[in-house]
């Protein structure tokens, strides 16, 4: 308690400064109300509460997955990702601490934000749409949820952090986990899940609950012990590619800059395949495990489209944490020019890791209808981006925990995805008329993101 | 003409006066000193005259340029040494000076080599930044304001992080680079290093420039800058 509470407080203080109190405070409130509009949609599209629930808890693991695999990049992010505001994580510089001591208070402190700031909200929204398509909602039964909730995503963290350890010992293990993990899970058909706060879930009791949150506590040691935090003290030496990959980008020298940050920071072009998978993750994981194709989604090449344009966001989250503006105070460079130069960099990364999962998607998992997801994925992202630059300009990572600013994104967002999303399960009775709909409708968001980004270049 | 002018210029933030109507000159020549305590403004100016910040009021010129409305072009027209810059941390210094000549729009070629053997980071060229010592940074950063030879230059406490060999060599070369005509306008605590390289001093406290000095008179009239500068700042405080 004595490293936890004061980090609590530095975290706070932290977001409070940038955003007020109630800013930041009021965050929990606009998540409860964009989970409790989506579950109402969710619930009127089909499906039954029960899968609500675990549909919530498969989407907090892949988020704590997002979450734990910081440690992915954890020695460019000692100075990069963290940046020097988390002064008390490096308490062990001065302090008779050690680092793994510090880190690990610092990732409990992290579980506790998150908790308070979208576990918590997401579960108590299940209250108000229970009340209206269920009926029934007991303390008991929100309690259990909540529970699972977090256990679900302090799994996850757990898991992508055990899997981050393995990798700062040698760079193959985490694959190597991954295959053992799907084949565990192909092979028991589904039942490594009770060994998940599912099964907690499933059939709450004290035997499950030791089998639900074992798990937890096995990869969270696993990993505090396994990661190597000296790893990676050599100096790293590159031959001069800048200039070639400036022609590459005809002759776009920031771009060149922005890419190499991005492929030379820890993790590579890997933690960008791996945070647009995340939401692939989700989706494949719906489409196995709760029969969406059969049940809701009639194009579902199109509904991913969709959803791999909403997860570059991402991208734009990576290029902005290793290139910041500071990087150009002594040279004759304005912000128009490095908004220009990030919309490329974004185009150039963004697009073809999203093509390549939603072409992954088809051909292994056969989400199927891919021609309007192949023309509505391009034109859903430059309206994403448009509106993220906007809104965010060069500090996504930190303006979208302002509650307002964050309910205006989401907002954005969702007028977009939305009606493209009602066009992938309209599709089953109208497909003409539904995919020229989905290609006209991402064409004309294309345009106003395009005018968004022009506005954002003059607001920022 | 003057290399930099200012005029009643003060920045605020908040309820704090950074800089109080500064005003000052400097000869195009000149190899200016600017002295101050601890929270005296120092940085705020630079920010100001390289375009990096507005004032809140008050005009700068910087090589007949105002840096508030253009701050591209003043800065096309300088070499900055920011007190709290790092080169690009996945850049090696190789490639980033490549990519200060792009967007400078000028070859340096042969100068990225000389630079790292006149500072002794030619075995670092092609290490990621981040890897480099702060000394090691600090050396490109210096190595970057001066590559494309500028006719002004801003450095803000060049100094800070370097070993003695280097910090001589760093001194020898300002002083040479302004007997060349160019004009440097130094920012530093260090009272003894502008007492050592700089023509003209200016003394700022309170964002308010309190004295101004003339290094040459003070040395014939047997003065010490360091027992002026107690005087100016400790006298107001």
């Amino acid at each position: 308690m004595r490293l936890l509470r004061p980090m609590l407080k530095e975290e706070w203080r932290l977001h409070s400064r940038l955003f007020g109190s109630a800013g930041f405070g009021a965050f929990p409130l606009v998540v409860f109300v964009i989970s409790a509009v989506a579950y109402f949609g969710v619930l009127a599209s089909g499906f039954s509460f029960p899968e609500l629930e675990r549909g919530v808890q498969y989407v907090v693991f892949f988020l704590g997955l997002s979450v734990g695999s910081v440690g992915f990049v954890s020695r460019d992010a000692v100075e990069n990702l963290l940046g020097e505001s988390n002064l008390l994580v490096f308490s062990s510089r001065t302090l008779p601490v050690s680092q793994r001591r510090s880190i690990s208070v610092f990732v409990v402190k992290d579980l506790v934000y998150y908790s308070f700031l979208y576990l918590t909200p997401l579960v108590v929204a299940l209250v108000p749409v229970a009340f209206l398509f269920d009926g029934t909602v007991t303390a008991a039964g929100v309690a259990l949820v909540w529970v699972a909730v977090n256990a679900a995503f302090a799994l996850g963290v757990a898991v992508s952090f055990f899997a981050a350890a393995l990798h700062t010992r040698n760079r193959h293990l985490p694959l190597a986990g991954v295959a053992v993990g799907a084949a565990a899970l192909y092979f028991t058909g589904g039942a490594l899940l009770s060994y998940t706060p599912l099964g907690f879930y499933e059939s709450p009791s004290a035997v499950t609950a030791a089998m639900a949150f074992a798990p937890i506590a096995v990869f969270s040691v696993a990993g505090i012990y396994v990661f190597d935090a000296d790893r990676g003290g050599e100096t790293r030496s590159y031959r001069d590619v800048y200039p070639n990959l400036r022609d590459l980008l005809r002759g776009e020298g920031l771009a060149a800059k922005m890419v190499l940050d991005l492929t030379r920071s820890s993790g590579g072009v890997w933690k960008i395949f791996f945070s647009v998978g995340i939401l692939f993750g989700v989706f494949v994981f719906l489409v196995l495990y709760v029969d969406l194709v059969a049940n809701i989604v009639a194009a579902p090449g199109l509904a991913f489209a969709v959803l791999l344009a909403i997860s570059t966001v991402s991208v734009y989250h990576w290029i902005n944490r290793f290139d910041r503006m500071e990087n150009y105070t002594s040279l004759p460079v304005d912000s128009d020019e490095v908004l220009r130069a990030k919309a490329v960099t974004f185009a150039v990364v963004s697009v073809p890791v999203a093509y390549a999962y939603l072409f992954v998607g088809v051909a292994v998992f056969g989400f199927g209808e891919i021609a309007a997801g192949v023309v509505v994925l391009p034109l859903a992202t430059t309206y994403v981006f448009g509106v993220t630059v906007y809104l965010t300009g060069t500090e996504p990572n930190e303006l979208l925990l302002d509650s307002a600013l964050f309910s205006v994104f989401t907002a954005a967002i969702v007028v977009v995805a939305v009606p493209l999303f009602v066009a992938s399960i309209a599709h089953l009775r109208f497909p003409t008329e539904a995919t020229y709909f989905a290609v006209g409708f991402s064409a004309v968001s294309a345009v106003v993101g395009y005018v968004l980004f022009g506005r954002a270049k003059r607001k920022w | 003409m003057n290399a930099v002018e200012t005029d009643g210029l003060t920045k605020k933030y908040g309820d704090l006066t950074a800089l109080d109507g500064l005003s000052l000159e400097v000869e195009e020549g000149e190899l200016f000193g600017l002295l101050g305590p601890n929270g005296a403004g120092k940085s705020s100016t630079i920010e100001i005259l390289t375009g990096q910040t507005e004032p809140t009021s008050g005009e700068a010129r910087v090589m007949g340029v105002d840096p508030v409305e253009n701050p591209v072009e003043a800065r096309s027209r300088m070499g900055v040494l920011p007190e709290r810059e790092d080169p690009p941390s996945f850049l090696t210094p190789r490639e980033y000076f490549e990519f200060v000549g792009d967007v400078r729009g000028v070859e340096l070629d042969g100068s990225v080599d000389e630079w790292a053997s006149r500072l002794g980071f030619d075995d670092k060229l092609d290490s990621i930044s981040m890897d480099l010592s702060r000394g090691q940074k600090q050396k490109v950063m210096f190595a970057q304001a001066f590559v494309h030879e500028p006719e002004l230059v801003f450095i803000d406490e060049p100094l800070t992080n370097l070993d003695p060999i280097v910090q001589e060599r760093v001194k020898k070369f300002i002083v040479e680079y302004n007997h060349r005509g160019n004009t440097v306008f130094l920012s530093t605590h260090d009272i003894k290093v502008a007492e050592e390289v700089c023509t003209r001093v200016g003394i700022i406290q309170d964002g308010k420039l309190v004295a101004e000095k003339d290094i040459a008179e003070l040395k014939e009239n047997g003065e010490d800058l360091i027992d002026e500068f107690m005087n100016e700042v400790e006298g107001r405080a």
